[in-house]
């Protein structure tokens, strides 16, 4: 396969992710289960024999979720629970909610009192990470898990097939890996648009199908040369549901060199062993190990530090923060990622969208005005 | 203009008398912890509401409460200036209302406590109420450069699980020597237990002042419990906040024995549900009474009466009972507490506040309201508002939506 052929493949199924995994559950003959936050053991799964699907709405309004939600919840929650109210999720056995927020916590209850799927399963994950016994419990609330999708497949989960699950997902993950860095290098080589239909790509559908078309991807990628010109940004946030902002950021004359976002590096970073004797550990160690998300606690790591390191090595000009509204556990982090950010003399931008009200013209007007500040900043 | 001077008798029946030696109390407490701060002589630490501060007064360490401070910020009227501040620094409008606040307080120094609260030596959140306070002390931690420990309390959805049981004790035990690396001391485990015994006692008298209104007419609503809840919040497990109960009880009885209801001619028994809008306390309090109906009982103030502490086991039957506090468990058990508060108040409509601020309490209201419509064929009402940010809040639209769900109270009688 060309590389905009696997393009093309990974742009279709991230603009419609529901027509797209129902073509593979048809074709892979394989149970999907619906979840919320990258920190879903999305191995544990795939182990089960099943199609880890995650739910995210798109730019349309919600019909059903107003007599269940006020206006103050955040649309990744609200557009969530009207896809399943409205049936458009039908071809789920059910959701996963890992405890992520106080939003995320709630909709659980909500879903699994308003809907009828046969399948539900909170995995209620340690908020701390750094201590022996959040990780003593950790390992016991993902061995519950297992317990829980095997109890309704049928089908026993052994070392060996989480093993091989695990392996699945380090490749993915190491693919994602290499497409940012080679973007790093040379950001022509790929459209941050593009790069974004990898990462989010790979949240819509099997992971062996994601593994065969980063492959032909990555060796007709790596042969291209030409350098780009262009103004080199960093995304940090929670989630973009939007294509449209990546091209506004390229029409500016920019590109995404670099991100720590849920629908970005954060889903994909750390891999996790694939040869233990505990896989269940190996998943649980990956957790710990992971870049935290901001409604993680760990006085061990500190988001600024991280960030502004990410950011120096991506070479990045400018900082935009993409927040869906009503986060609050990044909207508690921005000052300080901000005065951060401030540190490097850097640029920044903060745009807050919702997904079923992005209020698109106004973002366009605000990257392009961010755009030209930096490209003025830097003489071209 | 000597006219002015002359009390109304009824009015004057009516006023607590327990409210001055409640004052007194509360500022004995803080004028103690100004001294601590300057002089050093104790450690202070700020706790999260529900979190376990047993330990804490067992070290001899004082516990500062800033969603207690939250709450006066917004009694006080201050609560939108310091908002402000927190908004100019960054943080989102949306975001909790007591945390901005407190953020706000704490740069300016301005509170309607003389130069604020007293600077933490250390922090400790307990996540059982909400994901919010885990970030807000971590916004403290760094902005008084102090450490900070969570106690990490998850979840329960549907059931209990043992592991998430053993993870919360062995938390009890980290907490513990935290403390004691702090104040360079060990833990005198014998005064734990004796501080366990106290605040059993503190939160069985608690629970009985509540249940006084189970009288009709009720001798005080919610209102006034909002008020009198200050103790068992900031000083649970010491003799003078139950000292101070074992008075407010006998006074409740005796206005049971004297007939004096908190509204007079109470004729509509209703349960408050979320934290109360502290801003507009006295105007939905008239507004109620002046309508025959009385707040009797409400979710928020309950949520300090459950006495399951067992001193002679305080470890394990802490760990659990923080872990099972009301915002922690989800929406069915959320129903049944609500249910049992309705029976045993006699309740006749369920008063629900969708507080912007919080979302652990207010998400799943608008089903709980719909089971509850459904299941007890009660009215329900919410009421859009914010714990102390006036901004979300319209009185005269509050008014009448309120005034014509009592109508329709009128109706069902």
């Amino acid at each position: 396969m060309t590389r905009d052929e696997a393009l093309k493949i990974m742009r279709n199924t991230v603009e419609d992710p529901v027509a797209a995994v129902k073509g593979y559950k048809e074709c892979y003959k394989r149970p999907v289960f619906g979840y919320f936050c990258t920190y879903t053991p999305e191995e544990i799964i795939h182990a089960a024999g099943g199609i880890p699907f995650r739910i995210m709405g798109r730019n349309e309004s919600v019909v059903c979720s107003d007599a269940h939600l006020q206006s103050y919840s955040c649309s990744l929650v609200r557009t969530g629970l009207d896809m399943a109210l409205t049936d458009r999720l039908d071809f789920l056995e059910g959701a996963v909610f890992p405890h992520t927020c106080d939003s995320i916590q709630r909709l659980s209850d909500i879903w699994r009192i308003n809907t009828a799927y046969s399948f539900h399963a909170d995995i209620v994950l340690p908020v701390k990470l750094q201590t022996e016994s959040a990780r003593a419990y950790l390992i016991e609330e993902l061995t519950s898990f297992v317990g829980k999708i095997e109890t309704y497949t049928g089908r026993e989960i052994t070392a060996d097939s989480l093993n091989e699950a695990i392996k699945l997902y380090n490749i993915m993950r190491s693919n994602l890996t290499r497409l940012y860095e080679a973007k790093k290098k040379n950001p022509a080589i790929i459209s941050s648009g593009a790069l974004n239909d990898c990462v989010q790509g790979a949240m819509f559908m099997p992971v062996e199908e994601h593994n065969l078309l980063m492959a032909d991807l990555l060796s007709d990628i790596e042969d291209t040369a030409e350098t780009g010109h262009q103004i080199r940004v960093f995304l940090v946030g929670n989630l973009c549901v939007f294509n449209e902002i990546y091209d506004y950021i390229e029409a500016g004359g920019g590109t995404v060199v670099g991100d720590d976002m849920c629908t970005g590096s954060r889903y994909f970073i750390v891999n996790a062993d694939e040869k233990s004797a505990n896989p269940i550990q190996a998943i649980a160690d990956r957790i710990i190990k992971r870049p935290i998300c901001a409604a993680k606690h760990n006085p061990m790591f500190d988001r600024g530090i991280y960030l502004k390191e990410m950011i120096r090595d991506s070479g990045a000009q400018g900082v935009i923060f993409l927040m869906i509204k009503f986060c609050d556990p990044h909207s508690f982090d921005y000052p300080y990622l901000k005065e951060s950010i401030d540190e490097l003399k850097m640029p920044h931008l903060l745009l807050e969208t919702e997904m079923d009200n992005p209020s698109l013209g106004q973002i366009k007007t605000r990257i392009e005005a961010f755009m030209e500040m930096i490209g003025d900043a830097h003489g071209k | 203009m000597a006219n002015e001077k002359i009390k109304d008798p009824e009015k004057e029946k009516k006023k607590f008398q327990s409210a001055r030696a409640m004052r007194e109390l509360m500022t004995g407490y803080y004028t103690e912890s100004k001294i601590a701060e300057a002089s050093g002589s104790k450690k202070i630490a700020w706790i999260t509401s529900g979190g376990p501060v047993e330990p804490l007064h067992a070290m001899d360490i004082i516990p500062i409460y800033p969603e207690n401070h939250g709450a006066m910020l917004g009694a006080s009227r201050m609560s939108v200036e310091m908002c402000g501040i927190s908004e100019d620094m960054g943080y989102s409008r949306d975001l909790c209302s007591y945390f901005r606040g407190d953020i706000g307080s704490a740069v300016t120094k301005k509170s309607p406590i003389p130069g604020g609260l007293p600077k933490p030596d250390f922090l400790i959140a307990c996540n059982n109420i909400c994901g919010t306070v885990t970030k807000w002390y971590e916004i403290l931690a760094r902005f008084f450069d102090v450490p900070m420990y969570l106690i990490d309390t998850p979840f329960i959805h549907q059931h209990k699980t043992e592991a998430g049981h053993r993870y919360v004790r062995s938390q009890m035990e980290e907490y513990i020597r935290f403390l004691e690396d702090q104040c360079g001391k060990k833990m005198d485990r014998d005064r734990l237990k004796e501080v366990g015994q106290l605040s059993l006692e503190g939160v069985s008298l608690w629970n009985e002042v509540l249940s006084t209104c189970e009288h009709r007419p009720a001798p005080m609503s919610c209102f006034d419990a909002f008020f009198f809840i200050a103790p068992i919040v900031t000083l649970r497990g010491t003799a003078q906040c139950n000292d101070f109960y074992v008075g407010l009880l006998a006074e409740l009885k005796r206005r049971i024995t004297d007939g004096i209801g908190a509204v007079d001619d109470e004729k509509y028994r209703l349960l408050w549900d979320n934290i109360p809008v502290w801003f507009a306390l006295r105007p939905l309090s008239e507004l109620f009474a002046s309508n025959s109906a009385c707040l009797v009982a409400d979710t928020y103030t309950n949520a300090w009466a459950k006495a399951c502490l067992d001193p002679e086991n305080l470890i394990e039957t802490m760990s659990r009972s923080y872990t099972e506090i009301y915002l922690n468990i989800d929406i069915e058990m959320m129903v049944s507490e609500i249910k049992q508060l309705i029976k045993r108040y006699s309740a006749d409509g369920f008063v629900m506040h969708s507080n912007r601020s919080c979302k652990p309490y207010s998400l799943g209201q608008l089903d709980i309201a719909k089971i509850i419509q459904k299941d007890l064929d009660i009215p329900t009402i919410m009421v859009e508002a914010d714990m102390t940010d006036e901004r979300s809040f319209s009185e005269a639209q509050t008014r009448t939506r309120i005034e014509a769900f009592i109508e329709s109270l009128k109706a069902q009688h």
